[in-house]
């Protein structure tokens, strides 16, 4: 589904991430991981468009993407929900999914503000208020149900978990477990092992820009020298 | 009480106008972050095409066919100039959009000739009612309910379409709103049309109580400005508030002292701006783009010094060997000069877009007519009055300058330059009015052709080589580093705030002092000193010279003037002006100076 | 040994959300101290407090004997506090020695250093090249010789390696400990790469969720059970 060789790039001159390459199979789910700084981020932003690679390319559905701008990459079928959430604060929880919506990419319709106020129920019982209002697990649900209201076929997550308290990363896993099943691919970058493990099999550890760990959750947890060494202090 | 009740309702009609335009202006502005200073021109044309449709098809067929087709209008200026501007710095934009007025001033004059057009009066709304014993027009009180139905419909558009979602998305977060698959190409297609059809309609609507007038572009511009600035940028509800406050302002202060109502508009958006400096429902800008292109200066290298000493040389054996034409054309083109230089100083080493620097042009010079009209004292303390009268103007306009940047700055200005023109046309006890003030001679020593040639020799090429000093020494350094990097700059150490206001003071009074030369060159004064067109000038001087060239000025005030003496007998002289301007930003934005760079560059490149 | 920094108490909120809460410590003279801790931890924040980019909420802070809560960057500056950013801020326009010329004038010192500055990082060959036409590196040293001019007590460095090649990273680190020693000016940077960490910091703060959570050596903070959580991403009820 998602082809990423030798991509390299970062912002206004300084290198952010180098020659990170990994691929995900259709509907397969892919966690990466590292430390803050590691260039997760940068990456997903550089996948998404928002910043153009350096070098290297971008394969989605067997079609290059690479350098493309976010909207195109939109309409070809994935969905974003960034680091900080950016959700719309001015407008309503509502208008915030109306903003999101689009059809996938064969003209299917999936999603409605009704579905995914049944996914995320603590967001439909405050569909009117201003999403500038809400809390911070409100607002992350708020920003994935907006990237589902585009139908998207694989979805982008930054660091869902940042700043949220455990029972509220916990219903996350939830949600984003249910979206497994229904057969949405997930690339996320993470911090919160928990989490990722709940959404991917497969995962990919960065290091100061470049892939220093490829392998999957039951590996990393036989070789727990691995994860002090590039997650730990 | 029902007198009170009537100038009220007055004022309330005068809103709605200039509501139309100003939420137009705002939700453009909130899109596409561009202010767009031919809102004005869309106004007007909007009543000039009610015009002419109402001859045919009558008012009420004639006011939203005006609109749509300002919409269209609006629509192609963005498709054929703005839309390859984004990318582009502020100052561009900006400067594109000027030059979209001079052009759709001169079509207009071009289609509609220079006498004032009187519109048919609404049929069915021609009478008055009677309110509280007062006459109030009927028409008025339409126009009150064609406000509130805009910003009523306004309001629908926002919350209940899904295009109206998207354009608040879009001012809250437009590269997240992309990132969610909308293209924002389209979206500010329809932003453009909406907002030109606004202006078009509250063109159109003014038919009856105003004739179409080639001066409403600029007019309604300046106080469009202040509205946004006071409503806050992006904010409709705030432009609303703006243009209520705004009207009854002007509605009643002419009841006090007609002369006031300029002032206080300024004063209003002067303390709404200390206390809120984003406007009354604005919020600051998440990111603050360039104001102008980050660029080192393109010297002559080794030669600048030997090509200032020749061109000096030139020009004080000029007078021996040319004619006395020659010798007064050379004379305007240094007072220009000097006037573009202070405008690059400001503009080019500090970041800082002045589009109504005419204001310190125009104090320089009725500071010394007034003078010597009211003292009968000389020319040459009337020659320090003139800097130093534009120097407090610059202060002042300065202080609040620094509290904001980029197009806040230069809708500033430009509304600053704007209210000091009206003064100069309509406070007639101090300034003369339309009449201008005559007979301003220079003193006896300097009164023939080649002895004030000389004196403006030495003060303008005085006043230049000290500005070049200046942006080339460390106060230039010190500046141009809060131009390339403010945060940066401040952790060294540079207070860049009190640098930029002495940039501001120091640009003002090299205008003031060029203003002050030009007064006693022409032996007069008009408000033309202090009207648009003069702003216009020193700003394409010194793009068409080149922004970072510390001779652009020069350069550009020579060539500027050659074309002038050349080229402003055509009818349409204004329009080519315009042409030039959007003409700079869209392909040559480093003028003749960077251009000639560019090319050496490349050929250097292309040998080594 | 001598305080150089203290701060005490200092808080800022942005809309409800506490980005730093209430955190106090001092910094003594000659220390390197590295500010770790998850993205949105408040490290950021609490730099631009710091610096005097963002006002402080509450709390106080003092440069030496002298209390600077409320001052403006330019006056910290002045004061002795250098400060670089993230992504390495220059003067575009101007050359390697021109920023560095600028830098000087700017500390009200004597252009003329310029040069000497440019050699101390090493870039001396390089000071008639535009800033625009250096390699990011290379940018990253001419803003070290920038607040190098003014002489300062405080350094504060904003994640000093980020941007650069893996090779370089080792070497940029080692140049700046080598000029602060000489010069016993006091460190204080913020960094995502652990070698570097561990590598270069005599001491660690350790920030989350707006809160200062430990404070100590390097093995200290290496051994804290709170800074290990949080780094290998288990949560506090350690489910799953």
């Amino acid at each position: 589904m998602l082809d990423v060789k030798s991509l390299t790039g970062g912002y206004a001159g300084a290198l952010a991430i180098e020659d990170i390459t990994f691929s995900l199979g259709a509907s397969e789910s892919l966690a990466l991981l590292g430390r803050n700084g590691a260039g997760k981020t940068t990456t997903l932003k550089t996948l998404m468009g928002l910043l153009a690679p350096w070098s290297g390319g971008i394969e989605f559905k067997g079609a290059a993407i690479t350098g493309q701008s976010s909207d195109r990459i939109a309409h070809a079928g994935i969905g974003y929900v960034p680091e900080e959430r950016r959700i719309f604060e001015s407008l309503s929880v509502t208008e915030n999914l109306v903003a999101g919506e689009k059809p996938g990419r064969s003209g299917r319709i999936d999603w409605t503000v009704e579905r995914v106020f049944g996914l995320f129920p603590e967001i439909a019982r405050r569909s009117a208020a201003q999403a500038g209002t809400l809390s911070g697990g409100e607002r992350q649900m708020l920003a994935i149900g907006r990237a589902l209201m585009g139908n998207p076929e694989l979805l982008l997550l930054d660091e869902p978990s940042e700043g949220l308290a455990p029972v509220v990363v916990n219903r996350l896993g939830d949600a984003l477990a249910a979206l497994r099943s229904d057969g949405i691919a997930i690339l996320i970058s993470e911090q919160n092992r928990n989490l990722a493990r709940r959404v991917a099999e497969n995962l990919v550890i960065l290091e100061t820009g470049r892939v220093a760990y490829r392998g999957n959750f039951s590996g990393l947890d036989g070789d727990p020298a691995i994860a002090t060494r590039l997650l730990g202090v | 009480m029902g007198f009170y009740v009537a100038q009220f309702l007055t004022g309330l009609a005068s809103a709605s106008s200039l509501f139309l335009v100003a939420a137009g202006l705002s939700i453009i502005f909130g899109v596409t972050r561009i202010v767009n200073f031919a809102h004005g021109s869309l106004f007007m044309l909007g009543a000039f095409i009610a015009y002419s449709i109402s001859q045919k098809l009558g008012f009420w067929l004639a006011v939203p066919l005006a609109a749509l087709s300002v919409g269209a209008i609006g629509w192609a200026m963005e498709r054929t100039v703005l839309s390859r501007l984004y990318a582009a710095p502020e100052l561009f934009q900006l400067v594109a959009t000027f030059g979209l007025v001079l052009i759709i001033q001169d079509a207009a004059l071009w289609i509609w000739g220079p006498t004032d057009l009187l519109g048919p009066r609404a049929p069915g709304l021609t009478g008055v009612v009677r309110i509280l014993g007062q006459p109030v027009p009927e028409y008025d009180l339409f126009l009150i309910a064609v406000g509130l139905m805009v910003l009523g419909g306004i309001w629908w558009m926002f919350t209940r379409t899904r295009f109206g979602i998207l354009v608040r998305a879009a001012t809250e977060d437009r590269e997240m709103l992309q990132a969610l698959g909308v293209r924002p190409a389209r979206l500010f297609q329809v932003t453009f049309f909406i907002g030109a059809a606004l202006a078009g309609l509250g063109g159109a609507l003014e038919m009856p109580r105003q004739p179409a007038s080639l001066l409403m572009d600029l007019n309604i511009i300046a106080e469009a400005f202040v509205v946004v600035v006071i409503g806050g940028m992006g904010s409709v509800v705030g432009a609303f508030l703006a243009a209520l406050l705004i009207a009854q302002l002007n509605a009643f202060g002419i009841l006090i002292l007609p002369e006031i109502t300029l002032v206080a508009a300024f004063a209003a958006m002067a303390v709404v701006l200390i206390i809120r400096p984003y406007g009354l429902l604005g919020k600051p800008a998440t990111t603050q783009p360039h104001a102008v292109e980050i660029q080192p200066p393109q010297t002559l290298a080794g030669y600048g010094r030997i090509a200032a000493i020749a061109l000096v040389a030139v020009l004080v054996v000029l007078p021996l060997v040319a004619d006395s034409f020659v010798v007064v054309l050379t004379g305007d083109i240094m007072i220009f000069a000097l006037f573009a230089a202070g405008l690059h100083f400001m503009m080019g080493t500090g970041g800082l877009i002045s589009f109504g620097h005419a204001a310190f042009f125009g104090l320089g010079a009725y500071a010394a007519a007034i003078f010597v009209r009211d003292t009968g004292a000389g020319m040459e303390i009337a020659l320090i009055l003139a800097p130093a009268a534009a120097a407090v103007g610059a202060a002042i306009v300065g202080w609040f300058a620094i509290r904001l940047s980029g197009v806040y700055l230069a809708m500033l200005t430009l509304a600053a330059a704007q209210i000091l023109w009206s003064a100069g046309v309509q406070w007639q006890d101090v300034t003369g009015g339309d009449d201008g003030i005559l007979g301003i001679w220079p003193a006896q020593w300097a009164s023939g052709t080649t002895a004030y040639y000389y004196l403006t020799l030495a003060l303008a090429s005085t006043g230049i080589a000290a500005l070049m000093m200046a942006a080339g020494g460390r106060f230039g350094h010190l500046l141009r580093a809060g131009r390339d990097a403010p945060a940066r700059a401040q952790a060294l150490g540079i207070d860049i705030d009190r640098r930029r206001w002495a940039a501001i003071v120091i640009s003002g009074t090299a205008a003031g002092l060029a203003g002050g030369l030009f007064a006693f060159s022409k032996g007069s004064v008009f408000p033309d000193v202090l009207a648009i067109p003069n702003s216009v000038d020193a700003l394409v001087m010194v793009l068409l010279g080149g922004l970072h060239a510390p001779a652009g000025p020069i350069l550009g005030a020579s060539v500027f003037a050659l074309l002038e003496d050349s080229l402003s007998r055509l009818s349409y002289w204004r329009a080519l002006l315009g042409a030039a301007v959007v003409g700079i930003a869209l392909f040559a934005p480093g003028g003749i100076a960077g251009t000639i760079s560019a090319w050496l560059t490349g050929r250097r490149k292309e040998t080594a | 040994m001598s305080t150089v920094l203290a701060a005490d108490g200092i808080s800022k909120s942005f809309g409800g959300l506490k980005a730093v809460d209430s955190v106090s410590f001092e910094l003594a003279k000659g220390d390197i101290a590295a500010l770790i801790g998850p993205n949105g931890a408040g490290k950021t924040t609490c730099f631009n407090l710091l610096g005097g980019a963002l006002a402080a909420d509450g709390g106080q802070m003092r440069l030496g004997p002298t209390d600077i809560t409320g001052w403006p960057p330019h006056r910290r500056a002045r004061a002795g506090i250098g400060r670089t950013f993230q992504i390495a801020a220059t003067f575009r326009s101007m050359t390697a020695l021109e920023n560095a010329e600028t830098a000087l004038m700017a500390a009200d010192a004597a252009p003329e250093n310029a040069s000497n500055l440019l050699d101390d990082v090493g870039i001396g060959a390089l000071a008639d090249t535009p800033v625009t036409a250096l390699a990011y590196g290379d940018v990253k040293r001419v803003e070290l010789a920038m607040v190098l001019a003014s002489n300062p007590s405080l350094l504060l460095l904003d994640e000093p390696t980020a941007g650069m090649a893996s090779n370089e990273r080792l070497r940029i680190m080692e140049l700046v400990t080598g000029l602060v020693r000489a010069r016993g000016i006091t460190v204080l940077f913020t960094e995502h790469d652990m070698d570097t960490v561990f590598g270069f910091a005599t001491r660690i703060l350790a920030m989350d969720q707006g809160q200062l959570i430990a404070d100590g050596t390097p093995e200290a903070v290496r051994a804290d059970r709170r800074v290990q959580q949080i780094y290998l991403g288990e949560t506090e009820s350690g489910d799953a």
